[in-house]
């Protein structure tokens, strides 16, 4: 099906090479931006995480005590540089209660919620592609009306309660999908993170098919779709090569937007299914006050989205041979 | 409707055209209180002739561009009215299957090359897939087939741009790969659609030279669309008008530039600007070009005609008016009456004029007249 | 988003002229409008009129009445206390309708003048505005949320802080490049020439063409703001029991989701309602405004 491709001038590399280039100096304050929230959020809150690690009923001296071993009655810009020099070395602190360091725990529990967003957003393209591009065709038909009604009706779905209801219908009622934890090897782990993915899916399904329907909408309405028309190739190629294939750079552009909203809906949903995943991670330190825990996952949260927003850039680079970079 | 296109048969070398509007009324359905996009239009083309037709924007002539070429909008509809080419009713055949036949029937020129290029491919594959819509090719034949063409369209170093995206060509080199695909599907007839509106003059005169050459190569025959009187007068031997749906007249190129047979065509004609004269005031047609909302009478121009309206004007229909063999018009007036019309109008303009316009022109008329129009 | 961005406006146009001649749509949008004020305003007086409405407190406990079925006397059935599911998820929605409007309420207006004064002063103001707002940014809005209340302490005062403190960035986001491209639109540069002072452009001619975006923005922001404070409920950081509110209502019931379905369900469903009935509100207003011309 693929056509004859013909060599071209254009070079990938460079084009890759200069957005890498110029994000990664866009990036650098905010980096330190990122560091600095987390590092200020632990140690200027009131309430502060000494008295809450301590407790109610502690006296002045035992918190004294406390701030001294935890170093937080140094000055803060003496704090701030060693916390600076610790992440520099890879440290991200440990965690109270079971004195493994946070960077174990992050590499352990990152890869589960990498792969419940990644699964979640294979779903939600494939659901949603399809029906944007059905919405596109028939305009102010009657599946028109349908999808659009549809998504603005899930608008108000919390995650939690979707998820359990899946967990419900799906998992316990019917038995097609086990209701939690996490599965060993890579057909029992796919299994566990399903009904996970697809709350999350589900909840951004509607978004999804809102922006598709119109960048599709779009594009089915422009000369060049109308120029391949008139080539005699077969619809399907139409629409794959000539429709689809420019509909990719607003996709990309759309989970690039809302992968915030889905890092942050994926906590949700780990604790709803009880998965190991970083999110799960965030909560149970919280509930335990392990204020190093907190603060390192915070962090490391903060670097995936910047992480991402990167990698989408050099994506749409190499989507889209217009972008001069 | 008699055709008084076939009465100049006889000056043609085969007698029967090629492509053949009849009767043609282009409505929305969705929308009863619009009038009709194309409403009664006939028209037609001869073999390895360049037709012209001029038109501002909301005239249909787009629309009539698209129905010919079988991709009207979905929200548009054939009411009545066929459209034939070499034999073929093209207007009753799904777009696909009319366009997969090679060699194809018709095809198209776009006025965005930009826009009608798909961005993310390179130019060689686009050609390449116009020229082999479904079987693929041995790599170097197809890549010689592709080069050949581009550059039989005027592309420059075209074995190296293959690999170019459309972004990276300029707006006369993307004109020349969209005239190479239309042309690599082998089309008896080529629809030009303000190809040259989004270029600068020089370029412009580069790509009707291109299409010209193309035509009297192969015999291609061509329908050349714009808003412009002088983009079609240099290539054309034929021109339609058309007004709010409707052709107003029709002629040799040279008979309505030098006497406009409709109000509107001399408004039109007289409008263009020239190096030779210096007005004080540019000639305007008053008043605004109608959109579809609004409701026009059987002489849609009949609101914004100086010429003053006779009762005759709101007849129903207007005839057409013979003004010679090749030429006839839809205004109720006569030739005669148009011109002494036409010369009260002009000293009328002359006298609110004061002082006169100066002309520089070294050449007779000082009157302005729209005959000097073609400068470009 | 298109990709195809101004070279698809060759085709759009000439299909514009077309729809532009015709005012009225299909389902009109003012018939959604109607619809889903009068969902809202069912809503609202459900839930704030509650002692009227509602058979049993909050808080009644009725330990001969555990878990029951929905019934006619306990319409949504009875949770593990012996509670009107009903009741309770009538008084709840006092709780929901309050953070959703002081969430939104707090982040509109502070996001709305930061942004605003940011873009119209330009430099080092701007340059740092820009900043937090990325910096903002690059959390997820719920882990930043919830860390922050964490630390804090859970409760709902905790819950309000941690969102003042960041949730302004979207509407100063909205806000600042909106009156980015209205500052140099011709209109403005006419009313400047003309020698208006600058508050009175800013007042009569900018704010009203930001408005209409920002309050299509909180109409949506409202429902996310609802479901913020339903999630960190669920999670047990929110608003502490006995007070009732949907998302820790979810989570009571959550153990007892395969027999006794309605005490999770019901809460979860009122979530979803009043969503709807933003979604119908917002998305007719923004039919509205785009199909007359206003923005």
């Amino acid at each position: 099906m693929a056509a004859v491709t013909v060599s071209g001038s254009t070079s990938l590399g460079r084009r890759l090479g200069r957005v890498l280039r110029r994000r990664l100096l866009q990036v650098i304050p905010t980096l330190a931006g990122v560091s600095l929230v987390t590092f200020v959020l632990v140690r200027l809150l009131p309430g502060g995480p000494v008295q809450t690690l301590v407790g109610v009923r502690a006296t002045p001296a035992s918190i004294a005590a406390v701030s001294r071993q935890l170093g937080l009655s140094r000055p803060l810009i003496d704090q701030y540089i060693s916390y600076l020099s610790q992440l520099g070395h890879g440290n991200l602190g440990y965690s109270f209660l079971t004195g493994t360091s946070v960077t174990s725990i992050v590499a352990t529990h990152l890869v589960v919620t990498l792969e419940l967003i990644a699964l979640a957003v294979i779903l939600a393209l494939l659901a949603g592609i399809p029906l944007a591009t059905l919405a596109a065709y028939r305009r102010s038909g009657w599946e028109d009306q349908v999808v659009r009604a549809t998504t603005v009706a899930t608008l108000g779905v919390p995650s939690f309660w979707l998820g359990i209801l899946l967990i419900t219908y799906l998992g316990l009622r019917l038995n097609w999908f086990p209701s939690g934890g996490n599965g060993s090897g890579f057909f029992g782990g796919l299994d566990h993170l399903f009904l996970p993915a697809l709350t999350l899916a589900l909840t951004f399904l509607a978004v999804v098919v809102r922006s598709l329907r119109a960048s599709v909408s779009d594009i089915l309405r422009t000369d060049h779709v109308d120029a391949a028309r008139l080539k005699g190739i077969s619809r399907l190629r139409v629409l794959s090569r000539h429709i689809l294939r420019v509909a990719s750079l607003p996709v990309v552009a759309l989970v690039g937007l809302n992968m915030s909203y889905l890092l942050g809906t994926s906590v949700i949903v780990e604790n709803v299914f009880a998965l190991p995943g970083m999110g799960q991670q965030l909560v149970s330190a919280i509930l335990q006050r392990d204020f190093l825990v907190v603060q390192g996952i915070t962090l490391v949260f903060g670097l995936i989205v910047i992480l991402i927003s990167i990698a989408v850039d050099l994506v749409q680079a190499a989507l889209d041979p217009r972008s001069a970079g | 409707m008699s055709v008084i296109d076939s009465e100049d048969q006889d000056q043609r070398s085969s007698p029967s055209p090629l492509l053949s509007l009849r009767d043609i009324q282009i409505t929305v359905p969705g929308e009863p209180h619009l009038r009709s996009v194309v409403d009664d239009v006939g028209l037609d083309v001869f073999p390895g002739e360049i037709v012209g037709l001029v038109g501002e924007s909301g005239s249909g002539k787009s629309t009539l561009c698209r129905l010919i070429v079988g991709l009207l909008h979905d929200e548009m509809r054939l009411t009545s009215g066929e459209v034939v080419l070499d034999g073929l009713p093209i207007s009753v055949m799904s777009s696909y299957s009319l366009h997969r036949r090679r060699p194809a029937g018709v095809s198209m020129v776009f006025q965005d090359a930009l826009s009608a290029l798909n961005p993310v491919i390179r130019i060689g594959d686009q050609v390449m897939e116009a020229l082999y819509p479904r079987r693929r090719p041995g790599r170097s034949a197809g890549r010689a087939a592709v080069v050949d063409l581009l550059e039989r369209c005027g592309l420059a170093d075209a074995r190296n741009r293959l690999g170019a995206y459309p972004a990276e060509l300029s707006g006369g080199e993307r004109q020349r790969v969209v005239v190479a695909m239309a042309m690599a599907t082998a089309p008896k007839l080529l629809v030009a659609d303000e190809p040259t509106s989004a270029l600068d003059v020089s370029t412009q005169a580069q790509i009707l030279s291109l299409l010209l050459n193309l035509a009297s190569e192969s015999g291609l025959s061509v329908l050349l669309v714009s808003h412009d009187y002088s983009v079609v007068q240099q290539i054309c031997t034929r021109v339609a008008v058309m007004y709010a749906g409707k052709i107003v007249e029709v002629g040799t190129t040279e008979d309505v530039l030098r006497f406009p047979g409709h109000p509107y065509t001399a408004r039109l004609i007289e409008s263009l600007p020239s190096i030779k004269h210096r007005y004080h005031r540019l000639p305007v047609i008053p008043g605004r070009p109608p959109n579809l909302a609004d409701q026009l009478p059987s002489c849609p121009f009949y609101s914004r005609c100086s010429y003053g309206a006779v009762p005759a004007c709101t007849d129903e229909p207007i005839p057409r008016r013979t003004i010679s063999a090749s030429h006839w018009s839809s205004c109720v007036l006569s030739a005669d009456e148009l011109r002494s019309k036409e010369q009260i109008v002009m000293r009328q303009a002359a006298a609110e004029d004061a002082p006169r316009p100066l002309t520089m022109t070294a050449e007779g008329a000082a009157d302005g007249s729209a005959g000097d129009a073609g400068d470009l | 988003m298109t990709a195809t961005g101004a070279s698809g406006n060759v085709a759009r146009t000439r299909l514009l002229t077309l729809s532009r001649a015709r005012p009225v749509r299909r389902v009109g949008p003012n018939v959604v409008l109607v619809i889903g004020l009068a969902l809202l305003a069912l809503m609202l007086i459900a839930c704030f009129g509650a002692p009227l409405f509602a058979h049993y407190g909050p808080t009644q406990l009725d330990q001969v009445a555990v878990l029951q079925p929905p019934s006619s006397r306990h319409w949504f059935g009875t949770d593990q206390y012996g509670r009107d599911v009903f009741s309770r998820t009538l008084y709840a929605g006092r709780v929901d309708f309050l953070i959703g409007t002081v969430l939104v309420g707090v982040a509109l207006v502070v996001g709305t003048s930061i942004g605003v004064i940011s873009a119209w002063r330009g430099g080092l103001i701007d340059g740092l505005v820009q900043r937090l707002v990325d910096i903002g940014f690059a959390f997820p809005f719920l882990v930043l949320v919830i860390s922050i209340v964490g630390l804090r302490g859970p409760g709902l005062s905790s819950l309000f802080l941690a969102v003042s403190f960041v949730a302004w960035i979207f509407y100063a986001r909205l806000v600042r490049s909106e009156v980015i491209v209205l500052k140099s639109a011709n209109y403005m540069l006419a009313a400047r020439t003309s020698g208006f002072s600058a508050a009175r452009v800013l007042i009569r001619h900018l704010l009203p063409n930001v408005v209409n975006q920002v309050l299509l923005y909180a109409t949506s922001d409202f429902v996310y703001a609802v479901l913020l404070g339903a999630s960190v409920s669920y999670l047990g950081l929110g608003v502490q029991p006995p007070t009732p509110e949907w998302g820790a209502m979810v989570q009571e019931g959550q153990n007892f989701v395969i027999t006794q379905w309605w005490i999770a369900f019901f809460p979860g469903l009122a979530i979803v309602i009043m969503g709807l009935a933003f979604a119908m509100i917002g998305d007719s207003l923004a039919d509205k405004w785009r199909s007359s011309g206003g923005r």
